[in-house]
Parts: C-alpha cells; structure tokens; sequence
C-alpha cells in the first residue's frame, strides 16, 4: 500500500509517542528529495509495510509528528534539512523509530558521521531490492528487540520494586511475630511465676500478721514473768540461759525481725500483683480496661528507673476517661516500651510526664520526657523494625515497631514529636469504643 | 455466735493460717480436697464454707455447686487467685455463692467478710426455723379448731 497520507487507522493515529506503538508496527517512512527512488522503495517495501513517503526532513518531522513510525529511511544528501540532522532528531524525539540512511557511495564519512549519531543501518545507492528488504528487516527486528529490551528493563524493575517492598513488609511482620511470641512466653513465664508465688506470698503476708500478735502476747507474759522475783533455785539457771541466748537483744530482735519479714512479705504480694497486672494472662481477651490501672502497673515494675531518687515522674491522670476496649497485656508492653525510652532518653537529668486524657470516643496517652530527643533523620525511621540508635548489642530496637503494630491493631495511632537536646513526646490515640471506631481519628 | 466453718485448700499452709484466724470465735473443719470435703459435710451441719477455686480434682465451683442439695442453707465463699472471673461471676449469680475473696487476702477484711457472712446465714436459718415453726402451729390450730368443732 503507498499512499502519502497519514494512516486513518485509529490505533496507530492515537498517538505519536514512541512508547505506545503497538507491536508488529510496521510503518516505515520514505524520505527522498528524489520521486523515483521514493516510488521505487515504496513499491518495493508496500507488500509487506505501510509506507509513507516524504520529500524532504521538514515534512518528513511533520509525518513523524502526528503518527509514529517503526522505520525512516533517509537520504543523507537532500535540500534544506540534512538527512544526519532529521536524523539526529529522530533519535532524539523519535527513540522508538529505527532509521536507516541511504547515501551515495562517495560519501562514505557521512555514513559513518550517521552511524554514531544513531542509525541503525546504512543502504548505498545504487542498491537492490534485495538488500533494501533485508536491511529494512534486519533494523526492524533490532528495534523490536531493543524495545522489548526496554519493556523488560522497565518490568523488572518495577517487580523489583514490589519485591523489595514486601520483603520489607515481612521482614516487619516476621519481627512482629518473633517479639510477639517472645512477649507471649514472657507472659505466660510471668503469669505462672506470679500464679505459684501468689500462695506462698499470700500465706506468708498472713501468717506475718498473726506472728506479731504472737509475739506480742508472748512479750506480754515474758515482761509479767520478769516483774516477778523467781525463786532462788532457778533465778541462776535462769539468769544463765537469759545470758546464752542474748536475751536483752532477743526482744528487740523478735521485733524488727518480724516487722522486716512482715515488710519484705507486703513487696512480695505487690510485685506478684503488678506481674499478674502486667501479664493479664488470665484476661487475654478483648475488654474494657482501665488504662491507668495498666500505666500505674507498667510503672511499678520499672522501678529500676522510676524508682524512688531516679527518674523523675510526673503523672497527670484524667479521672473522667473511661474503660476502654482493648488487650491489656498488648498495652501494657506498650507503656512498657514507651516509658523505658522515656527513662533512658532522659538519664540523669530530666523529667518523664505521663498525660491521660479523652478527646470525644478516643483515649489519649502521651508520654513526654525532656531527654536528649530525636535526631530529624531519624525521626521517620523510629518504627521500622530492627532500627536503633543505641550501640550494637543494646536492644533489639524492636520496641518502637511492636509497638506500633499493636497500636495499629487496636485501631489507634501513634505519633511522635521530638526536638533534638529538647524531648520527645509520643502521642497514643485508642479509640474507647472498639465498634465505634473510624479509622484516621483523632 | 460460734459457728462451724469448714475451710477447703490444697493449699496446706493456707489451711493452717484461716483456721489460725478464726479457731478462736469458731469451730473450724478442714479438707484438702472437694471429695474430702463432700465427705466431711455428711458429718457436719456447717454455717460457712470457704473454699480456693484452682484445685485439682474438683474445682471450688464445682465443690459449691454439689453442696447445694446437701447443705441448702450453707454459705459459700470463693477464695481465689485467679483473677478472670467471668465463672465466678456466674456462680455468684447462679445463686450459690455468697462472696467470692481474692488471694492474697487481709486477714481484718476477711474476718469482716466471715462475720458478715455468718450473719446472714443466721438470718436465713432463723427466718426458716420460724417458717416451720409457724407452719407447725398452723397445723396445731386448723386440729384444735376441728375438734372444737365437733363438741
């Protein structure tokens, strides 16, 4: 088919940006300033192409302009525009459009000039059919190749995209799952701790009471007995094994004895409390809860940091927040995360402030301490799993990514705002309602 | 008033401390186990029965719930650690029992917690007694006023 008009065909005439020529395009342009040799190659190459001629480089950019074409074959010595320039645009403008330069024998170094500029091929005139069909197939199938090569190029990369996004996504859930179990067994190693310590702690606390007024009864008849003078045959004996024992100190000792025990007895029962608080083992479900029961709880057992001359701790409790639906446990080892960096971020100097408090159907949890804070940079990775300022060895910089997953799951959010050598302070949204819930609030 | 109190643990100090407690004011009955107590309780006309929930064998809801036919008018208490009390919860509404107390307990609590108890165990014996006895003179009167009838 030769005609010198643009292809009516809907498809092709879409658009003339490379990337969207279909496969198995096969228009191929003629540019010739001569007619003959246009009518010649057109002929030649209609039966199995669409060909489209063209007088000279301008109308051949205007053809190129409104439909794209698989392949221009140009004459290098043509009026007006040189064929290299049309070319040079073309590879330029046009990089799915292959080209092949046609040129007089005797200009060999123009050839070579198109050669490095970007055509594909080279005919010379006078040249036979033969030769032309095979060229013109020979640099159609290499820009076929070269474009699926750049189909291919451009898929791969954007499956490695993908790929490299999900193994980021279960590297994190791995995490997420490891820590879970880890923390899973921890409860449980807890809670059966604290289920068999709870019998003896309890028995002991209550036999403590009982022993102080055994003490004291028997104190009572050992002071009246003493009153009284003994008799003469065992006031010596007596007055030996008053000796022998200590018995001036005996009384005193039974006293601060008992008083230690019954004190060391009390801590015992707290600290089984605050674990069998903490694990919630028994409770592992979903229900309302009283988060400052499990913030007050959290804190307890932090007494390595929050203890009594440490870090300094301000609590600034909103009486009228209600239960709210949630895992105890789960939350607990977020305040436990929370208030650990809070404690370590601010070291010997500085304050942690706890706040609760309700914002419509929300509960509000904000940890703020006026530590060393967060580096800008560091800010947006804080919650990628294994990400972790402190030295190798110290913490599995876990934390702060479990614990975004578990506010996740209940719904909630978690934001975090620092200034470095200011503070950091870390804001956790739970919805109170877990069925009234809308996701993005507060 | 002095009561017979019948106190159920595996526990064997435990058992020790609450008879410890209340030996004084009351007759104390021990068992380690719900079958021992069972047992016991054929022998015994007990006020109050305080039992731990975690034992193994029987636990103390199941414990409570055979002594229901067995000793209608006892009441029953629940000591426990275990803190999910959604069973608890239904045994307490179900009917049968009275209180339940956590472990670790305050022995002045739990004295109060007793002495309460009893209190109401008394009320409802009483208040039955008195339905018998009422009962009995019902009887009594519906006889005397037929025989009055036939003179």
């Amino acid at each position: 088919m030769v005609t010198d008009l643009p292809n009516d065909n809907p498809t092709t005439a879409r658009l003339a940006h490379p990337d969207f020529i279909e496969e198995g395009d096969d228009r191929i342009l003629i540019v010739d300033d001569e007619e003959p040799l246009r009518k010649l190659f057109a002929s030649c190459l209609g039966e199995r192409y669409t060909c489209v001629t063209a007088r000279d480089a301008q109308e051949a950019l205007v053809r190129l302009a409104s439909d794209p074409f698989a392949l221009v074959i140009s004459d290098v010595n043509m009026p007006g525009l040189s064929g290299v320039e049309l070319l040079r645009r073309v590879v330029e403008h046009f990089p799915d459009t292959a080209v092949v330069m046609v040129s007089g024998v005797d200009r060999t170094q123009r050839v070579l000039d198109a050669m490095r500029v970007g055509a594909f091929d080279y005919l010379l005139k006078p040249c036979d059919m033969d030769t032309l069909e095979l060229t013109v197939e020979r640099a159609l199938e290499r820009r076929t190749l070269l474009r699926d090569g750049r189909r291919y190029k451009r898929d791969l990369e954007q499956r490695n995209a993908e790929l490299a996004r999900s193994k980021a996504e279960l590297e994190r859930l791995q995490a997420q799952i490891v820590h879970s179990e880890k923390m899973a067994s921890l409860g449980q190693l807890a809670a059966g701790v604290a289920h068999e310590l709870n019998n003896p702690a309890g028995f002991i606390y209550g036999n403590m009471e009982l022993l102080r007024q055994c003490v004291a009864g028997i104190e009572r008849l050992q002071k009246y007995y003493d009153s009284a003078p003994l008799p003469a045959e065992v006031a010596g004996g007596a007055a030996a094994i008053k000796k022998e024992i200590g018995y001036d100190h005996l009384l005193a000792d039974l006293h601060s004895i008992v008083a230690d025990c019954h004190g060391g007895a009390e801590r015992i029962r707290d600290v089984v409390q605050n674990l069998r608080l903490f694990s919630r083992l028994d409770e592992a479900e979903f229900k309302k809860v009283d988060l400052h029961e499990g913030l007050d709880s959290t804190i307890r057992l932090l007494s390595q940091y929050y203890g009594a001359g440490r870090v300094a701790l301000e609590r600034d409790y909103d009486a009228a927040l209600p239960p709210v639906d949630c895992y105890a446990g789960q939350l607990n080892q977020v305040w436990m995360n929370l208030l650990v960096n809070a404690a370590q971020a601010v070291g010997d100097a500085g304050v942690v402030r706890v706040t609760t408090r309700r914002e419509n159907e929300t509960a509000i949890v904000t940890i703020k301490d006026t530590g060393r804070g967060i580096a800008p940079e560091h800010l947006k990775k804080i919650f990628d799993p294994f990400f972790t300022t402190k030295p190798v060895g110290e913490g599995t910089g876990l934390g702060l990514s479990i614990t975004y997953g578990i506010v996740e799951r209940h719904g909630g959010t978690i934001k975090v705002e620092s200034r470095a050598g200011h503070g950091t302070t870390f804001t956790v949204a739970i919805p109170i309602d877990a069925g009234k819930q809308s996701p993005g609030e507060p | 008033m002095a009561y017979k109190i019948m106190i159920v643990d595996d526990e064997p100090a435990n058992l020790r401390l609450l008879e410890r407690l209340f030996r004084n004011e009351h007759t104390v009955v021990t068992a380690e186990s719900g079958a021992e107590a069972l047992k016991a309780l054929e022998q015994h006309d007990v006020a109050l029965l305080i039992t731990d929930q975690r034992m193994p064998g029987m636990t103390g809801i199941e414990l409570v719930e055979r002594t229901a036919p067995l000793r209608p008018h006892m009441v029953r208490i629940i000591l426990t650690g275990y803190t999910d009390v959604e069973s608890l919860v239904e045994a307490i509404n179900g009917g049968h029992v009275y209180k339940y107390v956590t472990k670790p307990w305050n022995n002045d609590d739990l004295r109060l917690t007793v002495s309460r108890a009893l209190e109401y165990y008394e009320t409802n014996r009483s208040r039955h007694e008195l339905e018998m006895i009422n009962r009995r003179l019902v009887a009594r009167l519906a006889e005397i006023q037929e025989l009055a009838a036939l003179d």
